[in-house]
Parts: C-alpha cells; sequence; structure tokens
C-alpha cells in the first residue's frame, strides 16, 4: 500500500503544473465570492405605507434598519411599476387600517414580488422578526399599564409605550437576547451575507469533486496504460491498490481545500467563522467520501472518456440536488430533499454554512461527518468489490 | 506432478470463446512458446495464469497448488510482460523499475542493485534518467520486460514481447531471454512469429480460435509433415504437358509454377518419387538448373492444421 502512495504522490509531483492551476483557479473563486462580500450591491424593496400609523411606521423603521436592501417608501403605482420593470425585488405593501387588524392579530402585509431570491427571505424574516417584537413590546406595555392602573397610580401611556418600546429596542440590538433566542429556536440570524456565502461554499464543494476526479483521471489513466493490470498480477493486494489509491487522491484534495480554505482567510479575508478547523475537518470528510465516489466510478469506467463524460453530469447533478446552487430551503418535494440527503455535498454544506453564517459550535459537525465517512466506506467497499469482479 | 500445469481451462466473453477447454504442461527450467494468430487466444490464456483473469471452467496448478484458490502463490514468483507496454509514461526509467520492484517487496540497496542489474541486462542504463514516454518503442519494450524481471521470477510469461520493434532490439530481446532461462527461469512466450518460437521454445503449443492445435518439441511439430515436403526446382522452360505429367505422379499433391521454377508439394515422400520426378523432367528434356527440397517449419504446420496462413 505504501508503494501505491509513494507512486501516486510522485504522479501527481510530475503533474504539479496542473495541480496548482486547479489550485490557483479555486483560490481566485474564493477571492472572487469574497470580494463580492464586501460589494454594495442591495436589492431594491418598495414599501407603501398607506396605513401611516405607528405600527406601519414601526415596520417601515425596521426595514430601513437592515443594511442588505436599500428601501424605497412610495405609492402602489410606482412600487408595481418598479417591480414589474425588475427595479425593485419586491413591493410591500401596508393597507389602510393595518395598525388596528394587528391589534386583533388580524395583520395583513402584503408582498409583491416577480421572484424567489434569497433576500425575499430576508425580507419576510424581517417582518417577522419585527411582529414579533412590537408583539412582545405591546404584551409588556399592557401588562405594565394594567399593573400601573391596579396600583391607581397615573401616567402618560404615549411616553409609556416609547419609553417601552426604546427600552426592548436598545436590547434587541444588542442582540443579547435574540441571540439566545435564536441559540434555542433555531432563529434565524439574520447575515446580510449568508446567500453569498452560501454560494461560496457551493462552489468551494465543486471545486474539490473537480480536483478529486482529476486525481481519479490519473488512476484511470492506469488502466489505459494496463499499469493497472500489472499491480492487480503483482503481490499487492486490490485492498491495498484501491486504499492506497484512496488515501493519495484524499490526500491531495485535502492540500487544495487547505489552501483554499487558508489562501481564502489569510490572502483575501474571507471569514470562515470562527471554526476554520471543524470547517477543513467537515471539507475532508467530504475530499473522502467523493474520493471514495470517484474510485467507485473508476472501477466502473474503462476509458478517460468515459469517465470525462460522466464527471460533469454527477458533479453538477449532485450539486444541484445537494444544494450547492441555491438553497435547499426553497424546495418542497420530498423526493428531491430525499434525495439531497444521498450526496455528500448537502450534508457538507449544511454543516459548513451552519458554522461559518449561523454560528453554530464546532459539535454540530459530529452527525454531518459520520455520514460522509459512511457513504465514504460505502463507495469503497463497492469499488473493491468491483475491482475484485472485474478479474 | 509438473511445474505448472492447465487443465481444460475455458474462457468466454460473451459470445466470443476466447480459450475453449485447453490443457498443457511445463517442466521447470522449460520453455513454452505458444503460437497463434491474432486473436487465438494466447493472452487470454496467460492472463488466466498470471491470475489476471478468473477463467470460467479448468484448473491451474502451480508447483502442486491451485492458483484459482490461493493466487498469492504463483503472484510473488511470476514475472509477467504483458503485450501492452505498462508503464507511468511521466515517469523515469528508474521510477518505473524502483515502483516494480517495491511492488514485489524489494527495499532499499538491494532494490538498487537490482535495478542496475536489470537495466543493464535490457541495455538502457543511459537513459534512466528519461521520461518513459520519451523512450524509442524498442526501448519501451525492454523496459516492459525489465520491470517483470527485478524480483528474479521462477517463472516469467511474456505476451508477444517482440511486436513492432527493429531487428537488432528484437535479437537483444530473445538472447536475453536465453540467457534468464540459462540462469534457471522457466518462461512461457507467446508469439505470432513461428522464428521466434523456434529459436526459443523446447516445447510449442500452436493455438488456433481458443484451441490447442498441435503441441509438442518442434521436432515432433514438423514430424507431422516430413511426408509433405516441397520441391523447387529451376529449370530452362517449362510446358503444360510436363506439368500435367508430373501432377499424375502418385505421391504428388499440388504443382504449380512460376516463369522457369516449378513448385511441387508431395503427399508422402519417398526417395524413389524424387527420382521419379528428375527422370520425367529428363524424358521432357528439360535442363534441371537446380533443386531445392525445403524442410517443412512451423508455418507449414499451421497451414496444414488449419488451412490458413499463421499470419494475415
Ligand atoms: N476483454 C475482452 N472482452 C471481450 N473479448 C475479448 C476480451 N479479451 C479478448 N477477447 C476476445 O477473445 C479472443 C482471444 O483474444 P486474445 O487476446 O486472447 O488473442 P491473442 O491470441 O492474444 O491475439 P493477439 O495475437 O492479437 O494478441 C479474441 O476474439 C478477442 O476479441
Ligand atoms: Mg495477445
Amino acid at each position: 500500500m505504501i508503494t501505491i502512495l509513494r507512486i501516486r504522490l510522485k504522479l501527481y509531483i510530475h503533474e504539479l503544473s496542473i495541480f496548482f492551476g486547479l489550485l490557483a483557479m479555486s483560490i481566485l473563486f474564493t477571492f472572487i465570492f469574497g470580494a463580492s462580500f464586501k460589494s454594495n450591491y442591495k436589492p431594491l424593496i418598495c414599501i407603501v405605507d398607506q396605513d401611516q400609523s405607528y405600527l406601519s411606521q414601526t415596520f417601515v423603521e425596521s426595514l430601513n434598519y437592515n443594511t442588505t436592501i436599500k428601501t424605497l417608501i412610495t405609492d402602489e403605482e410606482t412600487a408595481s411599476k418598479h417591480v414589474k420593470s425588475d427595479k425593485a425585488i419586491a413591493s410591500i405593501l401596508f393597507e389602510k387600517g393595518f395598525n388596528d387588524a394587528f391589534n386583533h392579530n388580524q395583520a395583513k402585509v402584503t408582498l409583491v414580488k416577480t421572484k424567489d431570491i434569497a433576500e425575499i427571505y430576508l425580507v419576510k424574516n424581517i417582518i417577522q422578526k419585527t411582529a414579533f417584537t412590537i408583539n412582545h413590546d405591546t404584551l409588556v406595555y399592557n401588562s405594565t399599564l394594567n399593573y400601573l392602573r391596579q396600583n391607581e397610580i397615573q401616567i402618560n401611556e404615549k411616553s409609556l409605550m416609547d419609553s417601552i418600546s426604546k427600552t426592548a429596542k436598545d436590547s434587541w440590538n444588542k442582540k443579547l437576547t435574540y441571540h439566545l433566542n435564536s441559540y434555542f429556536h433555531n432563529h434565524y440570524v439574520a447575515d446580510e451575507n449568508a446567500t453569498l456565502k452560501h454560494y461560496l461554499i457551493g462552489y468551494a464543494l465543486m471545486f474539490s469533486i473537480f480536483f478529486v476526479f482529476f486525481g481519479i483521471g490519473s488512476i484511470i489513466d492506469e488502466k489505459r496504460n494496463y499499469v493497472w493490470q500489472r499491480q492487480i498480477v503483482s503481490p499487492i493486494s486490490r485492498l491495498s491498490v484501491t486504499t492506497g489509491n484512496m488515501i493519495a487522491t484524499t490526500f491531495m484534495g485535502f492540500l487544495q481545500i487547505f489552501f483554499m480554505v487558508y489562501g481564502g482567510k489569510f490572502l483575501f479575508g474571507i471569514d470562515w467563522g470562527q471554526h476554520d478547523l471543524s470547517v477543513l475537518i467537515v471539507l475532508t470528510a467530504f475530499v473522502f467520501s467523493t474520493t471514495c465516489l470517484g474510485l467507485l466510478i473508476a472501477s466502473l469506467v474503462k476509458t478517460q472518456q468515459q469517465l470525462s463524460s460522466i464527471v460533469p453530469i454527477i458533479t453538477v447533478g449532485t450539486s444541484m440536488l445537494g444544494g450547492c446552487m441555491w438553497s435547499l430551503e426553497m424546495i418542497d418535494s420530498k423526493i428531491l430533499l430525499f434525495l439531497a440527503d444521498l450526496t455528500p455535498q448537502k450534508w457538507a454544506l449544511q454543516s459548513i454554512e451552519k458554522m461559518v453564517i449561523y454560528g453554530y459550535g464546532m459539535e454540530i459537525i459530529l452527525l454531518p461527518i459520520s455520514i460522509l465517512i459512511l457513504m465514504g466506506i460505502v463507495y469503497l467497499l463497492l469499488a473493491w468489490s468491483f475491482t475484485r469482479k472485474r478479474a | 506432478m509438473s511445474f505448472l500445469s492447465v487443465e481444460n481451462l475455458s474462457k468466454k466473453f460473451k459470445e466470443v470463446t476466447a480459450v475453449d477447454g485447453i490443457s498443457f504442461s511445463l517442466e521447470k527450467g522449460e520453455i513454452l512458446g505458444l503460437l497463434g494468430p491474432n486473436g487465438a487466444g494466447k493472452s487470454t490464456t496467460i492472463s488466466m495464469i498470471s491470475t489476471l483473469l478468473r477463467p470460467d471452467t479448468g484448473e491451474i496448478m502451480y508447483e502442486n497448488t491451485s492458483i484459482l484458490k490461493k493466487p498469492k502463490r504463483i503472484q510473488a514468483q511470476l514475472g509477467y510482460v504483458p503485450q501492452e507496454i505498462a508503464l507511468y509514461p511521466t515517469l523515469s526509467g528508474r521510477e518505473n523499475l524502483e515502483f516494480w520492484g517495491r511492488a514485489y517487496g524489494l527495499k532499499g540497496s538491494h532494490l538498487k542493485n537490482r535495478v542496475n542489474t536489470i537495466s543493464e541486462i535490457i541495455g538502457i542504463k543511459e537513459r534512466l534518467k528519461d521520461k518513459v514516454k520519451n523512450y524509442s518503442g524498442g526501448m519501451k519494450r525492454r523496459l516492459n520486460i525489465g520491470a517483470a524481471l527485478l524480483h528474479e521470477p521462477e517463472l516469467i510469461i511474456m505476451d508477444e514481447p517482440t511486436v513492432g520493434i527493429d531487428p537488432q532490439s528484437r535479437k537483444h530481446i530473445l538472447d536475453t531471454v536465453l540467457e534468464l532461462n540459462k540462469q534457471g527461469m522457466t518462461v512461457i512466450y507467446t508469439s505470432h512469429y513461428m522464428e521466434e518460437v523456434e529459436y526459443l521454445c523446447n516445447k510449442i503449443c500452436i493455438m488456433d480460435k481458443g484451441l490447442i492445435i498441435a503441441n509438442g518439441t518442434k521436432d515432433e511439430l514438423v514430424q507431422m509433415l516430413n511426408d509433405r515436403k516441397k520441391i523447387n526446382i529451376k529449370v530452362d522452360q517449362v510446358n503444360d504437358k510436363v506439368i500435367n505429367t508430373i501432377r499424375n505422379l502418385k505421391n504428388v499433391d499440388n504443382v504449380l509454377h512460376e516463369d522457369t521454377t516449378i513448385k511441387v508439394t508431395m503427399k508422402n515422400y519417398k526417395q524413389n518419387t524424387f527420382k521419379e520426378l528428375i527422370d520425367r523432367l529428363s524424358e521432357a528434356q528439360i535442363t534441371i538448373h537446380s533443386v531445392a527440397v525445403n524442410e517443412p517449419n512451423l508455418e507449414a504446420v499451421f497451414l496444414h492444421l488449419t488451412g490458413r496462413e499463421l499470419r494475415d
């Protein structure tokens, strides 16, 4: 097995230029995405406030407050024009009587949109969050007022409400309370770069797949060169051939993601969250499972042509299913979600996302890592049994 | 018990029966030649002996052990030279030799010594540092053989090791095989060149369409044709009458003539047939310039057995 390892690494050394080419490309991509983290693109949202009440204004304020989106307060007609011409991604309508309806738990906010992009979810979230906050403030206000009234203390009701909402808002903004909340309720911490980070991680995963399959390509080359046949005839067992190839390819894949993560971090200041080590561990498990998948493919195909026709299909297909291209939250189909569970991308993406975007701790990587390793082992066993059957 | 024995071996690829129930055996120190045209099943046969392919039926015994049950038994002692060049083209000659040496468990200074010895034997010592993809065809062939010799195998199996190379490299390879055999290696050598097999082998199996159609020493095989000698007679003139007369002789199978050469194939060669032939020509007032009696060779054996030429 050591022999196989040595030769694989030697072969890699001879292909170092390709290795660095791919590496440079992947770092470049992380750079481009990293740069767009800091970009000023903000989608426009039109707000139509027909109610002009205390509540509606509170909502408008909290939407204004968010830095990810740009808001334009306007009339209904302009708003719908902007949405239709794609100038704005959506318009939000607070109808007349919104305030009263809210107090009777019947409030309606109309969201007009043309497409589902991640920012829409963000807006929905802000509205929900605001509703939650206002509800909460109102509750505090009512019970305080009741208490004061019972004790026959005179109070200016308007200034009480102002003071409560101000105090509450201050503490919300410190995010202290909210953080705790988000932890227990698994609630959305509005990270303004969530979408971009999602794509960044997705692309990083896709890149490592391509990289791994590049390594697999050289194993297929061995078949074409008849070297593989000679290996099989030698006293090296088929298991060591498969394992040796697996370890070497995983190792090179690991090097690549290592450079990608830390190169991205130190060269371009990409924020991988507090747990870059855990991110690296998940990525390594991911590389392992895709390597094993690659070996399985290698045991089934005979030529480089077959490989190069099948690799894009598998890479792009599983990446799409696994949510590298878009968020899985947008998908309802049970079948698709089930298929997503079968892709290594989903597990890696989800757990990295949780750490990088939502600030989860590293304890959450245990499950995805186990699943990724298990997947890898299954692929590896299949690959091994196919190489055995071959002969 | 033989050193290696093959019993009723068959292998099918979908509809193609590549090897169809063949049996043969081999003693230590022999050179066995597998001779046959393209597609005869030579490579398939030796792939099964070298544990690359599993036969559908049959048994292969190596030193009294079934290698179908215990492939490891033969692997460590076998040097396998595939028909195709099986080397890493992007690595140097030395790196290739070292890899294959390690694959057979050689290490350290022993490995180094063996690499030096072998590269000397195969004559590529000066080019060890170069990448294999820059080697000439003949050098690749020789390295391909060298890679199978590092671990001093007891049995060496060579699948058409001289295909597509110049006569000089070829001679070198053939002499290397003889030298290795002298040192005690047993050899299985496949080829569709009968000269090679004649030159090298003590024992020959002629294969065609998955079957062994003849087998024995070269002399034994040729003996089969001993009464089918060919006689070429150069004369000053030829006419149809005399050709017909010769054709009607008792032991003559076939007569052809090109310009002034008469080619006679005998059915049943006897000394007096030859005399009769000369007499008929003299009677027809034909002057004989020269007479050549061709001894049959393996080519002729193959032609006789299959009705086809060995080479397409
Ligand atoms: N892997 C395979 N799949 C399908 N058919 C095969 C395979 N290997 C060999 N064959 C077929 O089996 C038959 C015997 O092939 P084999 O390679 O053993 O012949 P050979 O005597 O070595 O010929 P050559 O001199 O051309 O090397 C051929 O008809 C060939 O097409
Ligand atoms: Mg062959």
